[in-house]
């Protein structure tokens, strides 16, 4: 199987769908922009969004390239684990806004690392803005990458000159519209990729002869028994115990830290709207989800009644493959558009969350006094510049940025997840014990990974180039340092820790809701040490040789 | 139980549920598998494992956002009860956000 075979033959068709997708864009972006007015506007879209629409914003941001292209593939090769590695996927924004995005709300910060800035001072708001631009500059490219390679596919054009299309038009709309507008057109991209994947996944079952076709998402029992035959092991489990354990260690407490989508929440006109966005959210998500799965089944079934078997590259075009195998030559133009969706939504979010980092939480500080129109003008530099040099990266992205964004994940949980979850839960978790574990733990997961020092690698094959090996170690670590170190710095500097502790009490305690500072709530030392007390076996069973 | 208990207690029982019904692979590893055991023609444990990590997340998020509207007005509740002598809500805020500027210059 070449390349042409994925390719759509009408390429008219393809450019005019994608230029009308785009030119939706703009004019969203262009009346957003009439909008704003400061940067409150521009990084938080005025706080003004309601749930229904930041619901598809935040799934949107969520669903990458991947939904379409790599998770289909990935499925017909790591089979039922990559299912349940999936499908955990939908608790980022749920666990995130239970556990700390409503605190955040209330306290009208603008990212994840302006409450660390709040919470512990300058200092560790700086840590958490290297963890967190690190690991989301790692997502982006590997979204510039992606749409760059639909590009390629679409307009034959060679690669380099596609990524430079591609990523110039992109952050043209996204400086543009700001958040309001990346708000609107992350919502309407939504829609647009749960029509481009489910109504011609429904037509495929059809033609199949799939009795469940009008419900894709649950529909596709009928397939289960020639999956089997041609996939006999497609159900097992495959992997130990300790494989499953470390998808909630890893992943679940990496994507709920993830500051892209606790912007999302932060857009939210009310806490009430910011908690709706939840439910809907799960909605939105699980029926992506679902259709995906749907599709792997349908690839495996199409391949082996056709008697192919698949390389991985082709395996990556399931999607593609099976609409312009059983659809309408449009229809697969459709599809092209909602992979892009998918890419320039994660995009949007990304450059929105690096740039206000930059701008708002790091310039920001250098300059509190800055006038309005100035932080807004910095703003805007701060998003095209954003764009402009993620493309440059991605030109020739160094080797360690284009590894696995579920090893970005593991980062997140093991550097950033303790601080900003421990910091809204506890008043007693200080500066010493954030920069401490922090710093630490997440140089000890970098250090451990098999892409620096490959001899020190803990575990080997996928469990340790996607980081979970090295996830069991080093979050458990994490929160114990955290925690351990910040009790331990509360002897050793009491005049000090005494003014943090004060200062602790009550933003904490206004964060959660309560008009008084009582200072006796979240100021519990006990459920700090059971915590440790329960990372303990994670920690020595993620010491034994995998 | 007041408010600030009724806190703790629903976010650490929303939390599990919500890490239980997305992380079932455990289950299946514990109760073993079978793939003759069909529901809607998938094997028990893939249709638990895609279900409840899809309408069960969403079943949840219902029943707390439900709980936390309750909650929040019981906080407000326990608010308006120690207003007289207590700092009011933006007053708490405005201690935190005082915590701020400290501690951006610190």
């Amino acid at each position: 199987m070449s390349e042409a075979d994925w390719q759509i033959q009408n390429i008219w068709l393809g450019m005019g769908i994608t230029l009308a997708v785009f030119a939706l864009y703009y004019i969203v972006a262009v009346i957003s922009n009439k909008k704003t007015h400061t940067s409150a506007d521009l990084y938080l879209a005025g706080r003004s969004i309601g749930p229904v629409v930041n619901s598809l914003a935040a799934a949107s941001t969520w669903m990458s390239v991947a939904t379409f292209l790599g998770v289909v593939a990935l499925i017909q090769q790591l089979h039922l684990p990559f299912v349940y590695m999936w499908i955990q996927l939908i608790l980022s924004v749920p666990l995130l806004v239970l556990l700390y995005g409503a605190s955040l709300w209330r306290s009208g910060v603008y990212t994840s690392v302006h409450f660390v800035q709040m919470r512990y001072g300058r200092s560790a708001g700086y840590l958490a803005a290297v963890w967190m631009l690190l690991i989301m500059l790692m997502y982006m490219i590997g979204q510039f990458i992606g749409i760059a390679k639909v590009f390629e596919v679409l307009l034959g054009l060679p690669y380099t000159p596609s990524l430079i299309i591609s990523a110039l038009v992109i952050t043209g709309y996204i400086t543009v519209g700001g958040m309001k507008g990346a708000t609107y057109n992350d919502a309407i991209q939504m829609v647009i990729m749960m029509v481009a994947l489910l109504v011609p996944l429904a037509a495929i079952l059809k033609q199949m002869g799939v009795a469940g076709y009008w419900f894709p998402p649950l529909g596709y029992g009928d397939l289960t028994d020639v999956l089997l035959e041609r996939l006999p092991t497609f159900f097992d489990l495959k992997y130990e115990p300790r494989f499953y354990l470390a998808l909630f260690v890893a992943l679940t407490l990496g994507t709920l830290g993830l500051p892209q989508l606790a912007q999302r929440v932060l857009t939210s006109s009310s806490i009430r709207t910011a908690r709706r966005v939840v439910p809907w959210f799960c909605l939105w998500v699980g029926l992506m989800f679902l259709g995906t799965y749907a599709m792997g089944f349908a690839g495996v079934y199409h391949f082996a009644s056709i008697g192919e078997t698949l390389t991985p590259e082709a395996a990556d075009k399931t999607t593609l493959l099976l609409n312009l195998a059983y659809n309408p030559e449009w229809v697969s133009a459709f599809v092209i558009a909602g992979v892009l969706a998918a890419g320039v939504s994660t995009i949007a979010g990304l450059m929105i969350g690096i740039a206000t980092v930059v701008g708002h939480d790091i310039v920001g500080s250098f300059k509190p006094e800055m006038p309005e129109i100035k932080k807004l003008r910095w703003g805007y530099v701060a998003l095209a510049g954003t764009g402009v040099v993620s493309m440059l990266v991605s030109l020739d992205p160094p080797a360690f940025l284009i590894t696995s964004i579920f090893w970005a994940f593991g980062l997140c949980a093991t550097a950033v997840t303790p601080m900003v979850v421990l910091g809204v839960w506890s008043t007693r978790i200080n500066f010493w014990g954030a920069i401490f574990g922090s710093t630490v733990s997440g140089l000890l997961y970098i250090a451990l990974s098999p892409y620096v020092f490959p001899d020190f690698s803990i575990g080997s094959g996928l469990i340790a180039k996607l980081g979970y090996s090295v996830a069991l170690i080093t979050v458990p670590v994490g929160f114990i340092l955290t925690i351990l170190g910040s009790l331990a710095a509360e002897r050793a500097f009491a005049g000090v820790a005494a003014g943090e502790l004060s200062r602790a009490q009550a933003m904490v305690e206004g964060m959660h809701g309560w008009a008084t500072v009582t200072r006796e709530r979240y100021n519990g030392v006990q459920w700090l040490l059971i915590l440790c007390a329960l990372w303990v076996p994670v920690l020595i069973w993620g010491l034994q040789p995998w | 139980m007041n408010a600030y208990k009724k806190e703790w207690t629903s976010t650490l029982v929303f939390g599990a549920l919500y890490v239980v019904l997305a992380h079932t692979g455990l289950f299946a590893i514990a109760f073993g598998v079978d793939n003759d055991t069909r529901v809607l023609g998938f094997p028990l444990h893939y249709f638990i494992a895609i279900v409840l990590g899809s309408a069960g997340i969403l079943a949840v998020s219902i029943v707390w956002n439900r709980y936390a509207d309750q909650l929040e007005s019981e906080i407000e509740a326990e608010n308006n009860k120690t207003a007289p002598e207590a700092a009011s809500a933006t007053g708490a805020l405005a201690a935190a956000n005082g915590f701020a500027r400290e501690g951006a210059q610190s």
